[in-house]
């Protein structure tokens, strides 16, 4: 941790995409592993990265920089997959595919500014926020949106759909 | 429990009843006294009196009885509570109090104040009653729990120390027998068959069961509490008479083998138990079994196959099947890391678990395994309910009740069953007169099959009614919609049609079916358990619906192979073959087609279905799968051999992937996907039907072929 | 061979265990066995159990017990807990 501060702030994981820093709430991350890489699933969009074994469960990891449309999902030395459980997945734990882990850092409320209308790098809706932390600009996540298992069903469909297309297609 | 125990249990219980009948009598003034508190001074009484005559405590039985027909008047009616009354009530309190206490080494009450009050309360009775018989030393009437009489079925399994415990299981049944009417007791000693000269008999140990029908007006709360002061290395199974079935299923599979043969003698005795048929035609391929009596028939021969079981709770179970699925995983861990390392001893080692571990999977999938039957019986109802509505004759045939499947899935086939069944009698079978004028019996059949085919369980529901109408059902999916233009289609094509959301080929909507909800839910319903229906049909002759599904849910066999550098499993009982794709064949396997031992078979390139990266290997291998009549081959890169899937769900996030039914982990820690075959050969057959359609038609083939690169 | 044995006015748990070895030698001398239970005035479920051994033991031996001029006590205890086998055991004309 980089600051002290004696008033009960929240505690976000902070973790970099490219160059861009991002954090997300502490108390959704449970646990942070070095990258191996998951099986891959086919016919699913890029930003399903594939699913891996956690104990024994089998999750879905997300590359989180192609969820957020900020780059391709490469994997790089430091790359880390986060564990994070969120209410929209259903209960559900999660694997995101991140480029770097670094601090938790700690957060009053006043020190965290709505995003600007515009101009934001990524979909104003999965910001929650920004702040600013040793000169460094940080987006917080809305997770429950971004990791929205609605929405995220929805867009792996597509893929499916144009099989099914060109199945009747070909019987039609 | 031991005497001592069990002893202080019944001063302390007899204390607080004391205490509540003693705040009950100072609190009751006059004639405010409600029936309630009445009922608990008579209990109060008559508990004491049932647990003194356990352990043979004469004054007391006979004390507190006396007490007990007093406050039986006084409920009645025929003696009020006044002062007098109350403090005769106070007295006798205090008298019961004194000789319990007399138990625990006090002083025991005087003779002369028991003749008092005994004396008193013969009075106050005369006063009250001069009809009732209290002096009769026989007389015991049932206690007066407010409720009407109820007949139990009681198995008394008293424990191997009971006598050595100080009590006596007549005592117990004595005490019963004042509740009450024992209708029918029979005791057995199923353990004392002297073995040769070795004589085994140890004549303190207790080796005494007893069998009981019971009538009295009494819960089974009640009749617990009876052997309450037995229970600890006793089992008592108490039931009402209208549980017979469960009552007896429960009793004679407890203890060993003589045990229950002994009992089972009682109860077939006494005409409520039969023993299973050994009969071949029970268990016969052709049941014929007319509508009306299906229902009340098959239950009972499910009973006697039902008693040799033990219920074990559901949850329990799968527990147990998600533990073993973990061990299966630990277990192909270690083979592989002793693989890996190449120590033989330790190879040998790890062979013999994962022997052994195979065993323990199979054996705990088994028990969840049931015979489909349970779920067929119930059809014998349905039949007759609904032909009988429609004024139809039809009799059903039931055949395969003994294939098992999982018990989950029995659960969630009742309904996509009971729907073709109503379909089948309302829509496929013609009324009577329609029937004649067909010259057909005018009797409608309706055959239920089950059997195992190829790692699948099917089941068949099939009728002699007018069969599927193809021309009718073309007429309406261009109605709706379904189709367009005058496309020819081949009869498994219209048939899949009424499988179509919004379909109903019946021109009359009934209550019973036609409202087309209902095949499409039906093949929803079990394509969710990874099955397929299929239909075919006769015009004039009648339709079977065919349903294929797998035996379990829960774990698989499989079979490793990989295209590049994914991993993925075949179920096992799918493959019918596997070959590597000779030299020369490649051109073969482009056009998505090839030739096995003279038997065209479509070929499906996983790699370019799935739209996997990288260059097929060099070496290719073909897995022949099998679903139902219908071969596919299957273009992998290499194959691995067996491995035992454990399978695990996937995450919502790819319910619309349709080639992969699910996940696993390999003993490597890394996951695998299993191939959902019968999704995989349903694509191969319409691959190929619309290539024979693109042929007909003149257009050349490879359009067809780059179908599954769309991704 | 028959053997005639009279029992005593106790037959409880007590007695079990001298009742048992009593009958175990007797069982092993006579080939038939006829016990009198005109004397019993106690009887509990300890002792019913010996009689039922004792009638396993003699049937497996082809021997035949017969429980003679049973006392009121002993045949209301049969008829308490349903003794079938040693009802059928019970001299007929001393049945009522």
């Amino acid at each position: 941790m980089t600051e002290q501060h004696t008033s009960p702030d929240t505690e976000y994981l902070c973790f970099q995409l490219g160059t861009q820093y991002f954090a997300c709430n502490i108390l959704q991350v449970r646990e942070i592993l070095q990258y191996q890489r998951p099986t891959t699933i086919p016919q699913m969009p890029g930003f399903i990265h594939g699913v891996m074994n956690l104990r024994g469960s089998v999750l879905p990891v997300i590359d989180l920089a192609q969820r957020l449309g900020h780059g391709s999902g490469r994997v790089l030395r430091r790359s880390c997959i986060v564990i994070v459980e969120t209410t929209a997945s259903s209960g559900q734990d999660l694997g995101l595919l991140v480029d770097a882990v670094h601090e938790v850092i700690s957060l009053p409320a006043a020190d965290i500014m709505p995003p600007p209308p515009f101009g934001n790098p990524i979909r104003p809706d999965f910001i929650a926020g920004m702040a600013m932390q040793d000169g460094r600009h940080i987006l917080l996540l809305n997770m429950e949106q971004v990791l929205s298992l609605e929405e995220m069903i929805d867009l792996a469909k597509p893929g499916v759909e144009q099989i099914k297309a060109a199945i009747t297609g070909a019987v039609n | 429990m031991n005497l001592e125990q069990a002893r202080q249990s019944f001063l302390q219980e007899s204390a607080e009843l004391l205490e509540e009948m003693e705040g009950i009598l100072l609190d009751a003034e006059a004639d405010n006294i409600t029936a309630e508190q009445l009922g608990a001074l008579f209990r109060a009484m008559h508990t004491i009196k049932g647990s003194a005559g356990l352990f043979g405590l004469e004054d007391i039985v006979h004390f507190t009885h006396q007490v007990e027909d007093l406050l039986d008047q006084l409920r009645e009616g025929s003696l009020q509570l006044d002062a007098e009354l109350d403090g005769l009530l106070l007295r006798c309190h205090d008298h019961v109090k004194a000789q319990l206490a007399a138990l625990d080494g006090g002083i025991p009450p005087s003779g002369e104040e028991q003749a008092s009050i005994l004396a008193d309360i013969a009075a106050m009775m005369q006063h009250g009653s001069d009809t009732l018989l209290y002096a009769s030393g026989e007389h015991l009437e049932p206690p007066a729990a407010q409720q009407p009489s109820s007949d139990w079925l009681l198995s008394l399994r008293f424990g191997p120390d009971v006598l050595r415990n100080g009590m006596d299981p007549a005592s117990f049944i004595r005490y019963l027998d004042t509740l009450g009417e024992i209708q029918a007791i029979a005791s057995c000693c199923p353990g004392l068959a002297t073995e040769g000269e070795e004589d085994r008999f140890d004549p303190e140990r207790n080796y005494l069961r007893v069998e009981v029908q019971f009538r009295g007006p009494v819960d089974a709360a009640q009749l617990e509490s009876v052997f309450a002061f037995a229970s600890e290395d006793g089992q008592f199974i108490i039931s009402p008479r209208q549980q017979l079935d469960s009552h007896l299923q429960q009793a004679l599979s407890a203890g060993d083998a003589a045990e229950q043969q002994a009992a089972s003698a009682i109860w077939q005795q006494w005409g409520l138990w039969q023993p299973p048929a050994a009969s071949p035609s029970a268990s016969g391929a052709d049941e014929v079994q007319p509508a009306a009596v299906t229902a009340t028939d098959t239950p009972k021969t499910g009973k006697s196959n039902e008693s040799r079981f033990i219920k074990v709770e559901a949850a329990k179970l799968d527990q147990l099947i998600n533990l073993v699925g973990e061990l299966v995983i630990a277990g192909a861990a270690s083979h592989l890391l002793a693989r890996q390392h190449g120590n033989a001893p330790l190879l040998e080692s790890t062979s013999v678990l994962a022997g052994l571990i195979e065993q323990i999977r199979s054996q705990t999938l088994g028990m969840r395994m049931v015979p489909i039957g349970e779920c067929f019986s119930r059809f014998g109802r349905v039949v007759h309910d609904v032909s009988q509505a429609l004024g139809k004759d039809i009799r059903l045939f039931v055949s395969g009740a003994d294939t098992e499947l999982d018990k989950s899935m029995v659960d969630k086939l009742t309904d996509p069953l009971t729907h073709l069944v109503r379909n089948a009698i309302d829509h496929g079978i013609e009324d009577t007169a329609q029937r004649r004028a067909a010259g057909k019996p005018e009797a409608g059949r309706l055959w239920l099959d089950a059997y195992h085919e190829s790692g699948s369980v099917v089941i068949e529901v099939a009728d002699d009614g007018r069969g599927l109408n193809q021309h009718t059902i073309l007429e309406k999916a261009r109605q709706r919609g379904l189709i367009t233009g005058d496309r020819e289609l081949a009869e498994q094509e219209i048939y899949r049609l009424i499988f179509e959301p919004g379909f109903s080929t019946a021109a009359t909507i009934s209550n019973l079916s036609g409202r087309g909800v209902g095949l499409d839910v039906v093949k929803q319903n079990i394509a969710r358990l990874r099955g397929t229906v299929e239909v075919e049909s006769e015009a004039g002759l009648g339709t079977t619906f065919r349903l294929r599904l797998p035996l379990t849910l829960a774990i698989i066999d499989g079979f490793l192979v990989t295209v590049g550098a994914a991993t993925f499993v075949v179920p096992l009982d799918c493959i019918a073959e596997c070959i590597a794709l000779p030299q020369g064949w490649q051109t073969a396997a482009a056009a998505g087609q090839f030739n096995l031992r003279g038997e065209m078979l479509p070929l499906l390139c996983l790699r370019r279905f799935l739209g996997l990266d990288g260059q097929p290997a060099r070496r290719q291998n073909v897995v022949i799968i099998q679903t139902g009549e219908y071969k596919v081959g299957l273009l992998v890169d290499a194959l691995h051999g067996e491995y035992q899937t454990v399978i695990k769900p996937l995450s919502p996030l790819f319910q619309h992937l349709k080639a992969i039914s699910g996940s696993t982990i390999l003993g490597s820690g890394e996951v695998a996907l299993i191939l959902d075959v019968l999704a995989l050969s349903e694509h191969a057959r319409s691959l190929e039907y619309a290539q024979h359609q693109q042929t007909a038609l003149g257009h050349p083939p490879s359009t067809i072929l780059s179908v599954g690169k769309t991704t | 061979m028959e053997k005639c044995i009279t029992l005593g006015a106790e037959l409880t748990l007590y007695q079990a265990a001298s009742l048992h070895q009593q009958l175990l030698e007797a069982s092993r001398d006579a080939a038939d066995l006829v016990l009198d239970l005109s004397r019993v005035s106690e009887m509990d479920c300890a002792a019913a159990q010996v009689l039922l051994w004792l009638l396993a033991r003699q049937q497996g031996q082809q021997r035949t017990l017969r429980l003679s001029q049973p006392s009121q006590t002993v045949r209301s205890f049969i008829r308490l807990m349903g003794l079938g086998a040693l009802q059928a055991c019970l001299e007929s004309n001393d049945e009522s």
